[in-house]
């Protein structure tokens, strides 16, 4: 027997965002449940960014409404929303290159070191360069710094842009099983062109095309549409 | 020209350098964390200076004017970032400009209605009369101190910014404020309280230079022009830079008054020019300004 579907814990309701006069999300709609991994694919420039923007308070849609845990946050200042409990670990990773990694993450733990000490706990290597500036660390090290800093304050729900992006196998294969063991302790939205490993892990996909869904369905589903891989991610599985 | 008159003007270079220290660090400061050119800054050290003077006469205490004109001018700082600059935060610096001096010419016209056109002088503290012997030369007591005091300051602010988590919040926010945003710190309370410490910061220097220099309506124009100087060829936004050239722009200025007398203001623009020219973001820059 199936399960019930969790409650959405986050939802797009007709979202549209623009960046100056361009109308980069036209209309977005999404669910994602509880405790469930949801991903966003499509090609480059389809406005997979911007909707996490969106999400995170970074960019105000211009119409539609985002609703987190009930409550409707389109509008929000970017602070407002990460303290309800939204983190983001951006594409660039953007970690702060003038702070040592421990200041990065007692930043993001609100000074509370207790977080900070649970977080090395699951990111053992960072341990070993805790007084190193952010930006003398590699690709790899930065990008899991950047969910380490996004999980120290204990969100309900993690949006991660391209996180294997221009990582080297090893690495990727590395910050895979760290999101990997993510899996049920909270909810994840994540934008990859990884489609195997999304295949995999997460629950349900949202295949964009300019600004809109074009798919939208389980990872059973999606594999039995080859179409809509061929057509809206030019891979094939 | 003797050693003594050399050893004289390097004390003096040093005074004055400790005033402009004071001064275009907060500039700087406002200039990195909020991207703007703040042109009250000069007027803010203005108002420093007065309400020194008058806290100074009212209560008798010097000390407590040195605490009390900063704190008073960190608030009105507050009402400047409110009025001044927020409004004008993300439009070009020229609009900035526009903006922020028409709020100096507001609040210069202002102190002139209150305090009249004239100079105060405020007296030093009794402890700073006099002077103290180096071994090769006479000091000025209060001139002593004032090096200490913008030393002192120098010291607590590098403190604050490096060792405090009130400090790493600041430097995160200035160097990319969405990415602090989205780790819940509220940016624009940050920026605030930026403004407010740099205004606190330069009418820390406008009570320090009163008993010095006078109290007059027109040294705030005349600490701006200087402190421009001081935070361009520092670096835009760098703390060090700033530091640095405040000490040699007054250092040039002073040993400038030695060597070519009225032309030495000349002396020190060229000087500052060549290094421009050679450095374009300053000694310290990293970026030049939108």
């Amino acid at each position: 027997m199936r399960r019930p579907d969790p409650p959405d814990l986050l939802r797009l309701e007709n979202v549209h965002g623009y960046y100056g006069d361009s109308h980069i999300i036209q209309g977005l709609s999404l669910a994602v449940g509880e405790g469930t991994v949801v991903s966003i694919m499509g090609r480059n420039g389809v406005g997979k960014t911007t909707a996490l923007r969106c999400i995170t308070g970074l960019l105000r849609p211009r119409e539609g409404r985002v609703i987190f845990d009930g409550r409707d946050i389109a509008g929000l200042p970017p602070h407002a929303i990460a303290r309800l409990g939204i983190a983001l670990v951006p594409e660039d990773r953007r970690i702060f290159g003038s702070l040592t990694v421990e200041e990065n993450l007692l930043l993001a733990a609100g000074g509370r070191r207790s977080a900070v000490g649970e977080a090395l706990d699951f990111f053992p290597p960072l341990r070993d360069y805790l007084r190193r500036p952010g930006d003398r660390l590699s690709g790899g090290e930065q990008q899991m710094l950047a969910i380490a800093r996004a999980l120290v304050a204990r969100p309900r729900l993690v949006a991660i842009d391209e996180p294997l992006e221009g990582l080297a196998p090893v690495v990727a294969e590395r910050i895979q099983a760290i999101l990997e063991s993510l899996r049920g302790r909270l909810t994840v939205l994540v934008v990859e062109q990884n489609l195997r490993w999304l295949l995999r892990v997460a629950d349900r996909h949202y295949v964009l095309n300019q600004g809109r869904t074009v798919f939208e369905g389980t990872s059973a589903e999606l594999a039995a549409n080859p179409g809509v891989i061929d057509r809206f991610l030019g891979v094939s599985v | 020209m003797s050693w003594g008159a050399v050893a004289d003007q390097l004390v003096i270079g040093l005074s004055a350098g400790a005033i402009f220290v004071l001064v275009s660090l907060g500039l700087t400061m406002i200039f990195g964390m909020l991207n703007v050119l703040n042109f009250t800054h000069g007027v803010l050290y203005m108002v420093g200076a007065y309400l020194g003077y008058v806290l100074a006469g009212a209560t008798g205490s010097f000390w407590l004017a040195l605490v009390g004109a900063p704190l008073l001018v960190a608030g009105l700082g507050l009402l400047v970032e409110r009025i001044g600059i927020r409004p004008v935060a993300d439009r070009p610096h020229l609009i900035q400009f526009l903006a922020t001096y028409g709020l100096t010419l507001v609040i210069e016209q202002l102190v002139r209605v209150v305090w009249g056109n004239g100079a105060y002088s405020v007296p030093r503290p009794a402890v700073f009369a006099g002077t103290v012997w180096l071994g090769f030369m006479e000091l000025p007591r209060y001139r002593l101190f004032l090096v200490v005091a913008a030393a002192g300051a120098c010291g607590a602010l590098g403190w604050l910014l490096a060792r405090t988590r009130w400090g790493a919040v600041i430097r995160a926010t200035a160097e990319d404020p969405e990415m602090a945003a989205l780790l819940r710190v509220d940016t624009r309370r940050v920026s605030s309280a930026v403004f407010a410490g740099g205004a606190g910061l330069a009418a820390f220097g406008g009570v320090l230079a009163a008993p010095e220099f006078s109290v007059n309506p027109s040294m705030g124009d005349e600490i701006l022009v200087i402190a421009f100087l001081v935070v361009i060829v520092g670096g835009l936004g760098s703390l060090r830079g700033a530091i640095l050239s405040a000490l040699i722009i007054a250092q040039a200025s002073s040993l400038g008054l030695l060597l070519v007398e009225r032309f030495s203001d000349v002396l020190t623009f060229s000087l500052m020019a060549m290094v421009l020219m050679l450095r374009p973001v300053g000694l310290f820059g990293r970026r030049e300004g939108r």
